[in-house]
């Protein structure tokens, strides 16, 4: 025989042949065959025609080649054997043929590399290697090892239903009891399925009919038949319970710890892991509680551990386990066992929430009659830790006048007013263009850096275009176009071509900045300017832009202004219309800034602009929902806001010369965009402004000195961060109102009290941040706030617990501010039909009240407390009405 | 993200690094035997050495931050896949035990400190090395019965274990390089800290109880920003005047378990006012000691990408003689005087604090924040020196081989290599001050420079002195 024969017969799978080849062969025969049979594995791995057979083949019979076990397992745990037919007759006889000792040594190995593989959550990973493993470990009589890797490909392949011709004594089909109780691996991978990552496969398997059949029930069956050692699963679950890991992890091996049923006995060797269990997972900690409560009834649970076990639940913030807690000491102490349960009813005084402390004096009130001497002191002790509104029940049960914390009458701690900060230098060199665009390209957007580089690429362009483009060709590359900064800078480079500029000029079809950030007016009018700018970058450049601001919330010097104008007209350079129009809605002035001296037609419109106040200050009006008139429109189930149109002669401070471009509208009128930007609110709340944009700092620096109006522009968005399906984001820009300049209207109240119903807990923080900052400017007026909360409240578009939610963080540091807000409100509310979540409302109001040292009754509360009932609602208004007195 | 820096790093690096422990760490009820692996003391290396022997005064407190160490070392807050575990580096320093780890993704550096209050016993030894920490001691110590009196004993006596040779508990693990990193670069991020809140124990509760607990599987990495109110925090939208950012907080749900031991919890951040997300360090106290966590400014960022130390680095290491001269004087001191160490030394302050601070590259030198004062370790990982294998100083230094760095032009100097070109501008004084490349945009020096900016850096030559944490002092 030629060593062609063997890789030859491989090659063409005749199977037969190569197995007869290669049992003839002695060991030294055997490896030297190795080198060509490596050779023929790279082949046809790396071919497309290889046929099935010759890589089974290949795989048993460079396997047995190798006599060498760890040369062997590392050939079989290959991933490119993913073979189902290793185990034809002839091959199988090979396998058999190796000595016990070379078997037992290649399985082993195998179960360690099983454990070794990186995880494979699809659970694509090849069989193979695991069946030559069970096989080999059969074969040579040992016992399977403890790997990880082995107990999940046991797992896997027990759950599979297909009939194995390598172990037929195991029967095919969904039934897994079946095969397990015919396993003899059963008794020793099973206590193990909480030790590997088995989450996946104990769901399933996949082929179970009903939940008998699957591995939680199969497993608890078989333990209780005595196959798998019931205690060893129960300590390996409990272990594995208290390890931690993933929510879903944990609870997928509750199921199978509920599955088996533990006794009390059993639950009784687990106390340490249900104690344990306690402070993790709200579901475990529940399964946790109702065993312990068990095993205490049972009379199993020494006196530390019950003491113990109310320690750790107090702590814990889900009501329901509180609840639970008590409802277990109360039986423990109905069943004589007062003085323990009681003691450790005490440490629930301490509990944030007052009503679960109050039901725990109810406990205490129950068993009153035995408390004296030692207890009774710990008990009083513990009660300095009540809230003050269940300080007469305790000086009742206990017979002392305890002096109850959180009496004390605290002041608003209120931010120190914001000071404008001012923006950074012009950048002055291609470099820190570069720079700064670099950084802008990889940022999130923001203002301060999108101002300068505007301006930086004017400046540059205006100097130097080719030290420019040589500048930023590290930096721009073929995708920074999808950005508005990076299409900018590819008009400055030149790397869009002016014709291109010129034709977004002259049609709205040829936009370059038209996508779905730029719609609604606010949009509109930022694209009309980065339009304008692209123009001046590629035809007409300046030496700067006139509309940059001074301070980083968008406000602009007037003197800074008129000194720039200054420099335009000693250059000859006409401004740019928008620019221009921005310029003077970020300028406010009294007209003492020496715009007189200015001669240019913009020059004389700027002082008169100064003169005149700049963009009148319109106060908003509310438009109550349902509004549909012409430029006014207000869907059903929100309110919004309106303001007066900009009269004639308003608009006529706005009318700019437009640039000579050619083809494009030339008039000598305000352009469109900046009337819509200036125009009737309607368009402000359309749908399509409202859901494809996202208001950014670059609204709010729009108009900078007219907060009421920025306000009047976000409002659309900010009701649907507030709405059921909360939208992330637009209350961020309320502290950037509260630093922004000019009156608070309507407009920003309404804003307000949509932010105060904001849905994500970041949301509402910045909700907080704004109120304390326009608290501390004096600029907040608490009524009017809480009036429009109560009218969004009735329509449903702001809800009651995420207020409650929003006040309680605004409490902590500013109660009197708060009381403020809800003296108004929750009168409001109790007026009519209250709410769900209207109890969490008044329950803040109690605390910010307490804290203000609020007096004097309210009729609403006085008569919500007079009515019958005890829900929680009820419990607060009273206790409101008794703390504010009659 | 992994920076595209760190994720090109070449396997041939990954050297093997073997703990060999007498025996495995054991718990019985009354008695925690903590095995140590091959570590320095003042006397040498030594195979296992022993640093105390004694009784733990607060046995409830001290168990759980022992556990809370070894489950960071377990944990990956980012990305999680697959825990990596690795045994915790513990220093004793003649009257207390430090435990420290890193969390498998590098952003979590905890460190127990148990302090003399909180030790009943000898004083203890003075030295560094790893304690194992395995699987059924993390259990035993969940399962612990609080209450009971706990011995403690760090290195046990090898003749009364009488174990051979062959018997030794040995375990290969990839030689740590992303801890031997972090700790250096912990040890810079945090010496500039100042404290900047302290909770009582009733607010600390309160506030760690607000924070997510789970490890986000979706991987979003939050920020969240809190404000000092009256004795507690608040939360506050972004960043501003006295705001401390907490990046990724449900990476603090490892002192949960400690929260029932709690007496404060002191906080820790850089100075001034932030503008976007920095590393921030939680200390909770407990009856006999505290556990001080530090977080990276972003879940997705490791400590050893930091790059705080990459300038020093960079420098051609002149003071040998000095640092061999310091590290001569060092002795596991619990607090590190620079001023003693130069009248010791004879040495001026000023090379006193250069040093350190190249001590402090090997992760010789640690910061306690409690104490505001350095203190000495000796790692026990045969690292040579690790951190000059950092990735952006080869970078750098495979660009300076390349005579990639241009001369002058303006305030700019070209770095190219083939089509790979970068401007680094330059101030009047040729310092490198930015780059246009994409971790320069990303982080603008905040994660340290970028391989060009070390370039041109190293090409300036060493000019200026520089501090024990790092800093380049002009």
């Amino acid at each position: 025989m030629s060593t062609e024969d063997l890789v030859t017969a491989i090659r063409e799978a005749r199977t037969p042949l190569a197995a007869a080849l290669v049992e003839r062969m002695t060991d030294a025969e055997r490896r030297a065959e190795l080198p060509r049979l490596k050779q023929l594995r790279r082949e046809l791995r790396d071919s497309d025609h290889s046929r099935g057979g010759a890589v089974t083949a290949l795989l048993v019979v460079g396997a047995v080649c190798h006599t060498a076990p760890s040369g062997a397992a590392d050939w079989i745990g290959g991933r490119d054997f993913e073979v189902r037919a290793w185990d034809q007759r002839p091959l199988l006889a090979l396998l058999n043929a190796r000595p016990a000792a070379w078997q037992r040594d290649v399985a082993l190995r195998l179960a360690r590399a099983l454990s070794a593989r990186p995880a494979d959550p699809i659970g694509w990973d090849s069989a193979t290697p695991y069946q030559i493993a069970e096989h080999l470990l059969r074969r040579s009589d040992t016992p399977p090892p403890a790997e990880p890797g082995l107990v999940l490909e046991w797992m896997r392949d027990r759950g599979n239903p297909e009939p194995r011709r390598w172990r037929d004594q195991l029967p095919p089909g969904p039934d897994l009891y079946a095969r397990l109780r015919a396993d003899g691996f059963t008794p020793v991978l099973a206590p193990l399925v909480f030790d590997a990552d088995t989450v996946q496969q104990l769901s399933g398997p996949w082929a179970a009919k009903d939940s008998e059949q699957r591995w939680p029930a199969v497993l608890a069956r078989l333990a209780a038949e005595g196959v798998i050692d019931r205690p060893a699963l129960l300590g390996r679950g409990f272990a594995r319970l208290v390890r931690g890991g993933g929510q879903g992890e944990l609870r997928t091996h509750l199921g199978v710890v509920r599955a088996l049923e533990p006794s009390s006995a059993e639950l009784a060797d687990n106390r340490r892991a249900l104690l344990a269990l306690l402070d993790g997972d709200s579901v475990l900690a529940g399964y946790a509680l109702e065993s312990l409560a068990a095993l205490d009834a049972a009379g199993l649970l020494g006196e530390e551990e019950l003491a113990e076990a109310a320690g750790v639940v107090w702590a814990r913030p889900e009501k329901k386990l509180v609840r639970a807690q008590l409802g277990w000491l109360d039986r423990v102490a109905a069943g004589g066992r007062e003085g323990e349960a009681l003691r450790a009813v005490a440490g629930c005084f301490g509990h944030p929430d007052r009503q679960l402390q109050g039901q725990a004096l109810k406990v205490v009130k129950r068993h009153v009659r035995v408390v004296e001497g030692e207890l009774l002191t710990e008990l009083r002790v513990a009660a300095l830790l009540l809230d003050p509104v269940h300080a007469a029940l305790a000086a009742e049960l206990l017979g002392v006048e305890v002096e109850l914390a959180g009496e004390v009458v605290v002041a608003d701690r209120l931010p120190e007013p914001p000071r404008p900060v001012p923006m950074p230098a012009p950048l002055a060199t291609p470099a820190e263009v570069a720079e700064e665009l670099a950084a802008a390209l990889a940022a999130p957007e923001e203002s301060v850096a999108f101002e300068l580089l505007l301006d930086g690429l004017v400046r540059q362009v205006w100097t130097d275009r080719d030290a420019l483009a040589a500048a930023l060709a590290p930096v721009l590359r073929p995708d920074s176009e999808w950005q508005v900064l990076g299409r900018l800078a590819g008009v400055a480079t030149g790397a869009i071509p002016t014709p291109r500029v010129l034709n977004a000029l002259q049609s709205r079809r040829g936009r370059i900045f038209g996508h779905w950030e730029f719609r609604g007016p606010v949009g509109e009018f930022l694209a009309a300017r980065l339009h304008e700018t692209a123009w001046r970058l590629t035809a007409d450049p300046v030496p700067f832009l006139l509309a940059t601001p001074s301070w980083c919330h968008g406000a602009l010097d007037a003197r800074e202004l008129v000194d720039r104008l200054a420099r335009y007209e000693e250059l000859g350079v006409q401004p740019g219309p928008v620019d221009f129009a921005q310029a003077l809605l970020r300028t406010v002035g009294d007209g003492s800034e020496g715009a007189e001296a200015l001669t240019s037609p913009a020059g004389r419109q700027l002082a008169a602009w100064l003169r005149g106040g700049g963009l009148p200050r319109r106060s908003s009006t509310p438009v109550p929902p349902g509004t549909w008139k012409l430029g006014v429109r207000c869907p059903g189930s929100r309110r919004s806001a309106e303001q007066p149109e900009l009269s004639a002669h308003e608009r006529e401070r706005l009318a700019i010369p437009a640039l000579d471009i050619p083809g494009a509208t030339d008039a000598n009128t305000p352009s469109e965009a900046l009337l819509a930007l200036l125009g009737p609110a309607e368009p402000f709340f359309r749908r399509s402004a409202v859901e494809d944009s996202a208001p950014s700092a670059r609204w709010t620096a729009q108009l900078p000195h007219h907060r009421e109006e920025s306000a009047l522009r976000i409002t659309g968005q900010l009701a649907e961060s507030a709405a059921t399906t909360p939208v992330r984001g637009t209350p961020q820009l309320l502290p950037l109102l509260a630093e922004a300049g000019g009156p608070c209207g309507f407009a920003v109240h309404q804003a307000l009290a949509y932010g105060l119903g904001a849905g994500h807990a970041e949301d509402r923080s910045a909700t907080v941040d704004a109120l304390l900052s326009f608290a501390a400017q004096r600029q907040l007026d608490p009524a009017a706030l809480a009036r429009e909360t109560l009218e969004l409240l009735a329509l449903g578009a702001v809800k009651p617990n995420r207020l409650a939610a929003t006040l309680a963080e605004l409490a902590d540091p500013a109660p009197g501010l708060t009381w403020s807000i809800l003296a108004v409100l929750v009168p409001g509310l109790l007026d009519g039909p209250p709410p769900r979540g209207a109890a969490d409302l008044v329950a803040v109001a109690v605390d910010a009240a307490r804290r203000s040292g609020a007096r004097g009754p309210i009729d609403a509360v006085t008569r919500t407390a007079a009515r019958k009932g005890s829900t929680k609602l009820l419990t607060e208004a009273r206790n409101l009405a008794a703390l504010l007195g009659d | 993200m992994l920076s595209g820096s760190e994720a090109s790093v070449p396997p041939m690096t990954t050297a093997v690094h073997a703990l060999r422990y007498l025996q495995p760490s054991v718990l019985s009820p009354s008695r925690l035997d903590l095995a140590t692996s091959g570590g320095a003391t003042p006397h040498g290396a030594a195979e296992h050495p022993r640093f105390f022997t004694g009784a733990l005064r607060h046995p409830d407190a001290a168990a759980a931050a022992l556990l809370a160490v070894a489950d960071v070392a377990a944990t990956r807050y980012h990305r999680p896949t697959g825990a990596a575990s690795l045994d915790p580096v513990v220093t004793a320093d003649g009257d207390r035990l430090r435990f420290e780890s890193f969390s498998g993704c590098g952003g979590v550096h905890a460190r127990l400190d148990v302090l003399p209050e909180g030790l009943d016993g000898a004083a203890t030894g003075h030295g560094t090395t790893n304690v194992d920490v395995n699987a059924p001691l993390r259990e035993a110590l969940r399962l612990r019965t609080p209450g009971e009196r706990l011995r403690l004993a760090v290195g046990a006596d090898e003749l009364a274990v009488g174990v051979g040779a062959e018997e030794l508990v040995e375990r290969r693990v990839p030689l740590p390089q992303r801890w031997l990193k972090g700790f250096a670069e912990t040890q810079v991020l945090t010496a500039r800290f100042d404290r900047r809140a302290a909770l009582p124990a009733a607010e600390a509760v309160r506030f760690l109880r607000t924070l997510p607990a789970g490890v986000s599987g979706s991987g979003r990495s939050t920020v969240r920003w809190v404000l000092p109110a009256g004795p507690g925090l608040r939360p506050t939208s972004r960043p501003g005047p006295g705001a401390i950012c907490l990046p990724g907080p449900e990476r603090l749900s490892a002192l949960r378990p400690l929260l029932r031991h709690a007496t404060g919890l002191h906080v820790y951040a850089p100075p001034g006012t932030p503008t976007e997300p920095t590393a921030s360090a939680w200390e909770l106290t407990f009856p006999g000691g505290r556990l001080t966590l530090t977080l990276s400014p972003d879940s997705s960022r490791g400590f050893s990408g930091e790059g705080g130390l990459l300038d020093l680095l960079a420098r051609p290491a002149g003071t040998a003689e000095d640092v061999d001269a310091l590290a001569a004087l060092l002795a596991w001191d619990p607090r590190i005087e620079p001023a003693d160490l130069a009248e010791d030394s004879g040495l001026t302050p000023d090379r006193v604090r250069s040093a350190l601070a190249h001590l402090a590259t090997g992760g010789q030198i640690g910061y306690d924040l409690a104490e505001a004062a350095h203190f000495h370790r000796q790692l026990p990982y045969d690292s040579g020196r690790v951190a000059d294998r950092n990735p952006r100083l080869r970078s750098a230094r495979a660009l300076l081989a390349a005579d990639a760095v241009g001369p002058v032009t303006g305030d700019l100097r070209v770095v190219a290599v083939g089509d790979h070109v970068h401007h680094v501008r330059v101030g009047a004084d040729g310092t490198a001050l930015g780059c246009t490349c994409r971790w320069w945009a990303r982080h603008r020096g905040g994660r340290g420079p970028c391989s060009h900016v070390l370039a041109v850096r190293m090409t300036n030559g060493t000019d200026g002195a520089i501090d024990v944490d790092g800093a380049v002092r002009k």
